[in-house]
Parts: C-alpha cells; sequence; structure tokens
C-alpha cells in the first residue's frame, strides 16, 4: 500500500512525473500540429473522423495491454487473440445472426482467462504463457479458416456490420464512441471499484497485497481476462470495418499495444495505470501512421519511426522511475 | 535419498527434458511414417541447424535474465546486407558484411540494455521493429535474388567430408558454446549476472559490461545462423524468419532454461531445439496443415514449462536437484 500511495503522489508532484504524465499528450498534439502544418490536407475534419474511425482497436489493446502491465505481466498474444476472434465471431455470425457478434469478446476472454491462470495459478512468466497463447491462437485461427482464408460475412449481417461501421453521432463514428465508453468503463473500474483499486496494490507490491488478504492470483487472472476480453473487442471493430473474420490480422498488434501504454505512462514494474494517458497515445500512434501513409514516405518507415518512440518512451519510464527511487528514499 | 550418489545421483544430473526427447524419439520413430531413417535424421538435423544456432544466441540472453525479440529481424536485415554486397565483393566478404550487421545490432541491443536499463523485452521488440523497417526500406518491401554462384550456396546447401555444412556449422557452435559458458571465466560470470545481479556487481564484475558483451556473443550466434539461411534461400527478404525469436525462445523454454536467468546448458538447448524440430518434421511428414505446427508448439511450449517446474513429481529426475548441486559454489539461493 505504501508503495502504491508514494509512487501516485511522486508521479504527481516531481518535474519528470509531470512531464512523462502529459507525455502522450504532448505527443500527440506534437504530432498532429506538426503533421497538419507539414501535409495540406491532413488537418481536415475528414481525416480526424478517419483516425477516429482507425485507432480503436489499437486502443482497445492497449488498454487491455495497461491492465496486465499494471499487475506487471504483459500479453504479447493479443493480436493473434484478435485474429482468432475474428474468426469465431465471423463464423458464428454465419450461424446465428447478427448476434454472434459476442463470440469475438467471448474468445478473447476466454483465452485472457486461460493466460491469467498459466501466470497467476501455475506462475508460467508471462512471457512463456502469452507467447504459447499467441502461438496456439494464431495457429487455430488459421486452422479454422481453411488455412487462413478471410471469412466473409455475408447476407443481412454484412450490412448491419458496415451499417455499424458508417454510422455517426455528432460526426463522431460509433466505432470511436464505443471506444470511448470502454475507456470510460475501464476507468471507473480501476479507480472506484474495488476489484479495480486491488489490481494497483498487486501491482505495487504483490507480497504485501498478499499479507494483507488480497487475492492476488484472482486479481491476476481477472488482469489477464479483461486483456483478453478487450481484444476480443477490438476484433468486433475489426469486423464491423471490413465485415470478414481476417486469420491473418493483428500480427505485430501487441508490438504497438505495449508501445501505447508504456507511452501512456504505464511502468513496466507495475502498479501504475492510467486509461486516459493511454487513450492519448494511442491516438498519438494512429496519427503518426496516418501521416506517414498521408505524407509519400514508404509504409516501413513508420516501423522505423515507431521502434524510436517506443525507445524513446522506454528511456522516459526509466528515467521517471530512477526519479521515483530517489524520491521515495528520501 | 535427496543427496545419495551413485547412479540415482548421477540421473539427477539429466535434464528433465532429455527424457522428454527420447520418449518423443520412441514415440515418432514407431508412430510417424518415414520418420526413423538416416536421410530424414540427416534432414532433420540440417533443418535445425539453423533453429540451433539461433537459439545458442537466444540462450546466452536468457541465461543472462534477459530475452532477445529481434532475432528475426537481425536475420532478415543480414541476408539483404549480404546479398546487395555480393553485388560489388567477393562472397566470404559479403558474408562478412552480414555477420557484422548482426554484431551491430546485438551491439545496440547490449548498449540499450546494459547501459540504458532498458527493460530487454521492451528494448528488443523496439529493435525489431526499427531493423525490419529498416531491412523494408532498403530493399521496398520485396525478395532480392543473389547472383547464382557456387560460393553462395555453400554455406546452406554444401557438404563438406560428406556432412552438410549447416550440420557441422551446428555442431561447432554446439562446442564453442558448451566452452564459452562451462570453461571460461565470462562465461560462468554471465550465469552469475544472470542469477544474482547485485551479488555479482557487489563481487566487483563489470556487470554492465558482461551484459554487453552477453549480447555481442548472441548476435555472433544469431549471425551463424542468418548466414547460413541467407546461402540457402540465395536472396535478401524482410520478412525472412519472422517467427525466430518465438521458436529459438521456444527451444530455451522446452530445454528447461529458466527465464528467471541464471540457469541453463548448452546440451539443454540442443535438447530443445531437437524436440521442436522433430515436431515439425512430423508434422510435415504426418502431412497435416503447417498451421498445426504454431498451434502444436504453443501448446508444448506451455506443456514443457509446466512439467519442468513442478517440482518433484519426478523426484529422482529432478532438474532442480541437478541445478543445486551444479549452482551451489556460487552460493546461489
Amino acid at each position: 500500500m505504501m508503495t502504491n500511495v508514494s509512487t501516485t503522489t511522486a508521479q504527481q508532484w516531481s518535474p519528470t512525473g509531470i512531464l512523462s504524465g502529459a507525455a502522450a499528450l504532448i505527443c500527440l498534439i506534437a504530432a498532429s500540429i506538426g503533421f497538419s502544418m507539414a501535409l495540406p490536407n491532413f488537418g481536415s475534419p475528414g481525416n480526424a473522423a478517419n483516425i477516429l474511425l482507425q485507432f480503436g482497436p489499437l486502443a482497445l489493446l492497449a488498454l487491455g495491454q495497461m491492465c496486465v502491465i499494471l499487475v506487471r505481466g504483459f500479453d504479447i498474444s493479443v493480436g493473434a487473440v484478435l485474429a482468432l476472434s475474428s474468426v469465431t465471431a465471423a463464423l458464428a455470425i454465419e450461424q446465428f445472426g447478427i448476434f454472434g457478434l459476442i463470440a469475438a469478446p467471448l474468445t478473447g476472454l476466454a483465452l485472457g482467462i486461460l493466460n491469467g491462470i498459466l501466470v497467476g495459478l501455475l506462475s508460467i512468466p508471462p512471457i512463456i504463457a502469452t507467447l504459447g497463447m499467441l502461438l496456439f491462437a494464431r495457429g487455430l485461427a488459421l486452422l479454422i479458416s481453411n488455412n487462413g482464408q478471410v471469412v466473409l460475412v455475408t447476407g443481412a449481417p454484412q450490412m448491419q456490420l458496415l451499417d455499424f461501421s458508417f454510422g455517426q453521432f455528432l460526426s463522431i463514428p460509433y466505432s470511436a464512441l464505443l471506444t470511448f465508453g470502454v475507456f470510460l468503463a475501464v476507468a471507473i473500474f480501476l479507480k472506484r471499484m474495488r476489484a479495480g483499486r486491488r489490481l494497483f496494490l498487486i501491482g505495487g507490491d504483490p507480497e504485501a497485497a498478499r499479507l494483507v488478504g488480497t487475492p492476488v492470483t484472482r486479481g491476476i487472472v481477472l488482469a489477464y481476462g479483461l486483456c483478453g476480453a478487450l481484444a476480443g473487442l477490438a476484433a468486433v471493430l475489426i469486423l464491423t470495418k471490413t465485415g470478414a473474420g481476417l486469420p491473418t490480422d493483428g500480427v505485430g498488434m501487441e508490438l504497438n499495444a505495449i508501445a501505447a501504454a508504456v507511452i501512456g505512462g504505464s511502468l513496466l514494474t507495475g502498479g501504475v495505470a492510467s486509461p486516459l494517458r493511454v487513450l492519448f497515445a494511442a491516438l498519438f500512434i494512429q496519427v503518426v501512421q496516418s501521416g506517414l501513409s498521408f505524407s509519400a514516405v514508404s509504409p516501413y518507415a513508420g516501423e522505423v519511426v515507431m521502434g524510436l518512440v517506443i525507445l524513446i518512451a522506454g528511456l522516459l519510464d526509466q528515467i521517471t522511475r530512477r526519479k521515483l527511487q530517489t524520491i521515495t528514499m528520501h | 535419498m535427496a543427496d545419495s550418489p551413485g547412479y540415482i545421483g548421477r540421473l539427477r544430473m539429466v535434464p528433465k527434458s532429455l527424457w522428454v526427447l527420447v520418449v518423443q524419439f520412441a514415440v515418432f520413430s514407431l508412430l510417424v511414417p518415414n520418420f526413423f531413417a538416416v536421410s530424414n535424421f540427416e534432414n532433420i538435423l540440417r533443418v535445425s541447424s539453423i533453429l540451433m544456432l539461433a537459439s545458442l544466441g537466444q540462450a546466452i540472453v536468457i541465461i543472462l535474465a534477459g530475452v532477445e525479440f529481434s532475432v528475426g529481424s537481425a536475420v532478415a536485415l543480414c541476408s539483404i546486407v549480404a546479398v546487395f554486397a555480393v553485388q560489388s565483393v567477393s562472397v566470404p566478404m559479403a558474408f562478412a558484411a552480414g555477420f557484422v550487421i548482426v554484431l551491430v545490432i546485438g551491439a545496440i541491443n547490449g548498449t540499450l540494455i546494459a547501459y540504458a536499463k532498458l527493460p530487454p523485452f521492451l528494448a528488443t521488440l523496439a529493435m525489431l521493429m526499427l531493423v525490419h523497417g529498416v531491412a523494408s526500406l532498403a530493399v521496398g518491401g520485396l525478395p532480392i535474388e543473389a547472383p547464382v554462384s557456387e560460393s553462395f550456396y555453400w554455406m546452406g546447401r554444401g557438404k563438406a567430408f560428406g556432412i552438410p555444412v549447416p550440420i557441422l556449422l551446428a555442431a561447432f557452435g554446439l562446442v564453442v558454446h558448451y566452452i564459452l559458458l562451462s570453461k571460461t571465466t565470462f562465461g560462468r560470470q554471465i550465469y552469475l549476472v544472470g542469477s544474482n545481479e547485485r551479488a555479482a556487481r557487489l563481487s566487483g564484475i563489470a556487470v554492465n559490461r558482461i551484459k554487453f558483451l552477453g549480447y555481442v556473443a548472441a548476435a555472433g550466434f544469431v549471425a551463424v545462423s542468418g548466414l547460413i539461411l541467407t546461402s540457402r534461400v540465395a536472396s535478401g527478404q524482410p520478412n525472412l524468419i519472422p517467427n525466430l525469436p518465438f521458436e529459438t525462445i521456444s527451444a530455451c523454454a522446452v530445454g528447461g532454461l529458466s527465464l528467471a536467468g541464471g540457469r541453463g546448458s548448452t546440451l539443454q538447448v540442443l535438447v530443445g531445439v531437437l524436440i521442436i524440430a522433430m515436431l515439425n518434421n512430423s508434422i510435415v511428414l504426418l502431412n497435416l496443415p503447417t498451421a498445426f505446427q504454431l498451434a502444436v508448439l504453443g501448446f508444448v511450449i506451455i506443456a514443457a514449462v509446466v512439467f519442468q517446474t513442478t517440482p518433484d513429481r519426478f523426484s529422482f529426475l529432478s532438474m532442480r536437484a541437478a541445478f543445486a548441486q551444479k549452482t551451489k559454489p556460487q552460493g546461489d539461493a
């Protein structure tokens, strides 16, 4: 409990804490202004809506990643889980109509809980557990989709999916509204509800958490389950956008998700999480990718930029942590 | 019984995973058609030599309590650099260029992790993207072909003394790896840094330098595996082998290396690689879809780690006891 409290206050009050606290927002604003000035049509409302339409899946994956990083883990299976969820949902929609969409979050939740059991109960290192899940989910997605072929949703459900994708409220796409809603729900859960608050305690100091009687294993399973379910929700957004289950989609998404979580201020040592900052970070990554595809630069330059951004975010994270150590020692 | 020497005691020293390999070999020999044949064994060894050398590198990093995700991208860039270079210089020089570029990537990883103190998985994930981006930019995302030449193919497809060159290189790599880790001061320091960094620092070991050199040494093994693959496919490809980091980590985990660092032997890497290679080979022989490889591999990794970390279920084979004996002089708790 002590570490948790001091972490939060130190984060808020130290100069570097404030800097890294606003880092995601600063990056987002800087990138938006920079690209708008450099590229003529980048700042148009149409492109802004386009970015909002596209950032959902990454944002949801990053939010899930934030939850597992909060309890000192991480999950490299989210991209594969997303792919498998989109395939199972597409197959379910063929069988049961549009309500088959629910299969996506359910698949994600099940695989996430499995990850949580492997990590929390069987004490397998997160890297091995989620790596195994990555290979397993990717292999299964390829197997049930006739060796990697796109599973098209046909007929009336396809129209319903695309209607959702094109729908807007106050010129904000439905998918973005859904994303914002999920972020709000997770934020309320983490900051206001007992089970959510416990995750901070578990991540801040698992030993202390155990000593005061917090169900640590249950908390870890919950965090991974949430991460998986969010990957399933991201698959829903992919389905509405493309109208198809994509067994080969999501490769490398886990990297961007981890990047967004780290840029969004999650410390890899656990115990810190801020949904709002992760939202800014996900928007930032989408702005960068959109900007790079807008300019005539090769799309591969985006990967180089993202790699550099992750390294810089990691260095910031490192500096913050060192400052925290000196603050808490005094 | 716990400390009784002799037959049982010697059995304890054998990695648990070796028994898995023996059982797997027996079962596959009986059940998988065409598995038990000298030509198939040669095939398994030849195909697995790439995974073997890369896993030997991965093992050094894992013993240092790290992990290396950028090996796939490094190998891809290696192939591109070598194929570009061979258009203007001789084949050995081109391969040397490919070798050096992987060492450079290893040195960058080592600097980021040892000196800038980035978490290994974050640093190497970032390098995975960065290097893949650079490799794709260099060739515009498309493969480039190497000019046809016998000397370019030799490393991946040639034979020396009647044995395929990749197998010889893998065997050589195993010997070098064993000597490096078990017989040199540097190797023993790697174990100490990996098992207890603080103790290592307090006992006067230059921890940062050992870590840095560990990543460079690992890159050396990866570079050889990259050159074999480059020679075999005779082209430079940005997406040459994207699953390599996952497969090498899997091989180490299946072999019984602790991801927490400080433990593991060359023999375990060999066993882990052979288990995975035999598995992949059998899936091909049984005509199952390749997606099956992924799903089965995922299952096997988790099962292997659960099996090996469950203490004392097979008490007389317990790997932990073997390690407790091995690491006793270092005072590892």
